[in-house]
């Protein structure tokens, strides 16, 4: 049966515009026929999919909602105010353009997409039977060019606050996490929880790896396989790799020359250009990077590059305050100012900025020339990009820095301190959670049918 | 043959169109089920429907699965101007949705057929354009290719690669991504 022969070509373009992304592209590659009318109609519309990064959504402590770190593009601009969120919000992941947003004032989950404003709330997650020590870390599963519709994986980890004495001793006894490790897991297509069971695989580590002791989380999804950590610990840190396709899950030691415990060093997740990557910081010996090598039986990291962050901070500073005055390239929308202001009830208008910047060469730092200052700041790690060699730094919660590791560059990219955030934050200003985020424009969100939950 | 005034609308649900497959045989269908066809409702709205409807390209085996589809959907359709009309209680929300279940295991049903028949089916539903039916069997095609390499569908479909080396090397390196 030649399908050729049969059909004609609007009707094998009827087929193929149904396939989703990945398929279609794959597709190309069958015949010439078939690759011309792929073509010939546009069918792949690889500009809509999350290939560019743009902007970072970030939480700032004391602030209601999440802000968005916007980079100037020549296409549809996005708003990150998330208006169909009623109350306080905050960002808990990201995933190749959708969002997953605890509603902290109602206590409900959305995931959106900010693109093309498509949205739906998740059902109450169901309980834990583990005890109070418990939490969740959500993990947004989601990739457009396979099918338009995400996951949400609960991983049990325990409490920020809970000390380990508080733990039930047959818990200390046991191994963790368990195999089989069973993770509530919630589908767009069934529009339910379920629970999914893991089974380790690889062996375990000398220590017991529980997630995540007086620590934040980390995480990074890449194909259909999240890998779960903690960013700052007083114990050891591990990091979990559950691979969902295949209900599997390994344990992957921290990088070895990583000292946890003694001192503020923290660790982040990332997916980038060659996979998935490790960034420790730590105030005396800089930024770390590393990559985690899969390819032979045991995962490990291996040291891709160090920057002394501390050199670059006193002469990014020493600049003085006239080169900080610039708001851009890249824009802070300013979400909370215009919609919470500190000092009086009305909002104020939004003011769209307009500009004209979309390279990568753009406002490079030489830092070569310039000379440091006496400033004791600090930089912190905002994000990856997730196609190239690229990390987004926070510099005193004053300014935006990309730096191109593999050429040693600095990149200035706007400001990142919010109207009026001393007045409502005070001493506590900090970025609490941050996510390099990738713009998707498939406008095909699942419909939800569930009900409005019920507002209390 | 009741070939009714097309003005009275209580004649017009009940008359029956006769319609005639290339190895010409007859079958007789309510007008409700035939109009699922845009191409049947325009003859019709035309007036050339009397003495039949001959369908040169559908044989009599693929005229019979088609008329069975748009009977099937005939009736949703009818059943769901009905449902709107009344004011909608639980009730007959619970109808409605136990009814769609019913009509998705109906479509499930009928797809299982062999590839023949489903490009058969696919060429008639163009022809005769039936939106639903065409998105029916479209889709079914296209699941049948997703997630494949092209060399399966190239033995599935029993296609001939007439790609260089060199071309189906471009192709991958133009969408690295999908291969990833």
């Amino acid at each position: 049966m030649a399908i050729g022969r049969e059909l004609t070509d609007d009707l094998i373009a009827q087929v193929l515009r149904r396939l989703p992304p990945r398929s279609l592209a794959t597709s190309r590659g069958v015949c010439r026929a078939w690759r011309e009318l792929v073509d010939a109609r546009q069918l792949l519309r690889v500009d809509l999919l999350p290939r560019s990064v743009g902007g970072i959504f970030m939480n700032y402590l004391a602030l209601n909602s999440p802000e968005f770190f916007s980079r100037p593009t020549m296409g549809p601009s996005i708003s990150g105010d998330l208006e169909f969120i009623p109350g306080f919000s905050m960002v808990v992941d990201h995933c190749n353009g959708l969002l997953l947003i605890a509603g902290t004032s109602r206590g409900h989950d959305y995931v959106c997409n900010p693109a093309t404003r498509g949205w739906a709330w998740l059902p109450p997650r169901p309980t834990l039977h583990m005890g109070e020590e418990f939490d969740q870390i959500k993990c947004l599963v989601y990739d457009p060019n396979v099918s338009p519709h995400y996951k949400v994986f609960l991983v049990p980890s325990l409490a920020d606050d809970q000390p380990m004495s508080m733990l039930d001793p047959e818990m200390m006894q046991s191994e963790w996490p368990p195999s089989p490790f069973a993770l509530q897991v919630f589908s767009s297509i069934t529009e339910c929880w379920e629970e999914r069971s893991f089974v380790l695989e690889g062996g375990r580590l000398e220590e017991r790896s529980f997630l995540s002791k007086g620590g934040r989380r980390v995480r990074a999804i890449t194909d259909m396989k999240a890998y779960i950590g903690e960013k700052r610990s007083t114990c050891s840190a591990k990091m979990v790799l559950i691979s969902i396709s295949d209900a599997k899950y390994r344990l992957i030691p921290t990088p070895s020359d990583v000292e946890l415990g003694h001192h503020d060093g923290c660790l982040s997740l990332g997916r980038s250009e060659k996979g998935v990557y490790c960034a420790f910081e730590h105030d005396c010996h800089g930024l770390r990077i590393f990559l985690l090598n899969e390819s032979c039986g045991q995962a490990g990291w291996e040291l891709k590059h160090l920057v002394d962050l501390t050199s670059f901070a006193r002469k990014f500073h020493a600049r003085g305050d006239s080169s900080q005055q610039h708001k851009g390239p890249w824009i802070l929308q300013d979400i909370n100012y215009y919609k919470y202001p500190y000092d009086n009830d009305n909002p104020k208008e939004l003011v769209e900025d307009n500009f004209e910047w979309n390279s990568d060469d753009d406002n490079i730092l030489n830092t070569d020339d310039m000379v440091e200052g006496h400033f004791q700041g600090y930089t912190g790690l905002l994000g990856f990009h997730p196609h190239k060699e690229i990390v987004f730094l926070n510099v005193s919660l004053r300014r935006a820095v990309a730096y191109h590791w593999n050429i040693s560059k600095f990149q200035d990219l706007g400001n990142i301190f919010p109207k009026e955030y001393l007045e409502v934050a005070g001493h506590c200003a900090q970025i609490d959670t941050s996510f390099t985020y990738t713009p998707c424009w498939m406008d095909d969100f699942p419909e939800s049918k569930l009900e409005a939950p019920i507002e209390n | 043959m009741a070939s009714a005034g097309s003005g009275d609308e209580k004649a017009a649900a009940a008359a029956m169109i006769t319609l005639i497959s290339s190895d010409n045989e007859k079958f007789e269908v309510t007008e409700a089920t035939a109009t699922l066809s845009q191409t049947i409702r325009h003859m019709i709205e035309d007036g050339c429907t009397d003495g039949g409807v001959p369908l040169p390209n559908v044989t009599s085996k693929i005229l019979a699965r088609v008329i069975e589809y748009c009977k099937k959907h005939a009736t949703a359709a009818a059943g769901e101007e009905g449902s709107s009309s009344s004011f909608s209680d639980a009730a007959f929300l619970e109808v409605d949705r136990a009814f769609l279940e019913e009509l998705e295991e109906f479509d499930d049903a009928f797809l299982e057929v062999d590839r023949a028949t489903l490009f058969d089916l696919i060429l008639a539903a163009n022809y005769l354009d039936i939106k639903g039916l065409l998105n029916l069997t479209c889709q079914k095609v296209a699941d049948s290719v997703k997630g494949k390499t092209p060399e399966q569908i190239r033995e599935m479909y029993n296609i001939v690669n007439d790609l260089t080396p060199e071309e189906e090397a471009e192709i991958r390196r133009e969408t690295q991504w999908a291969f990833e």
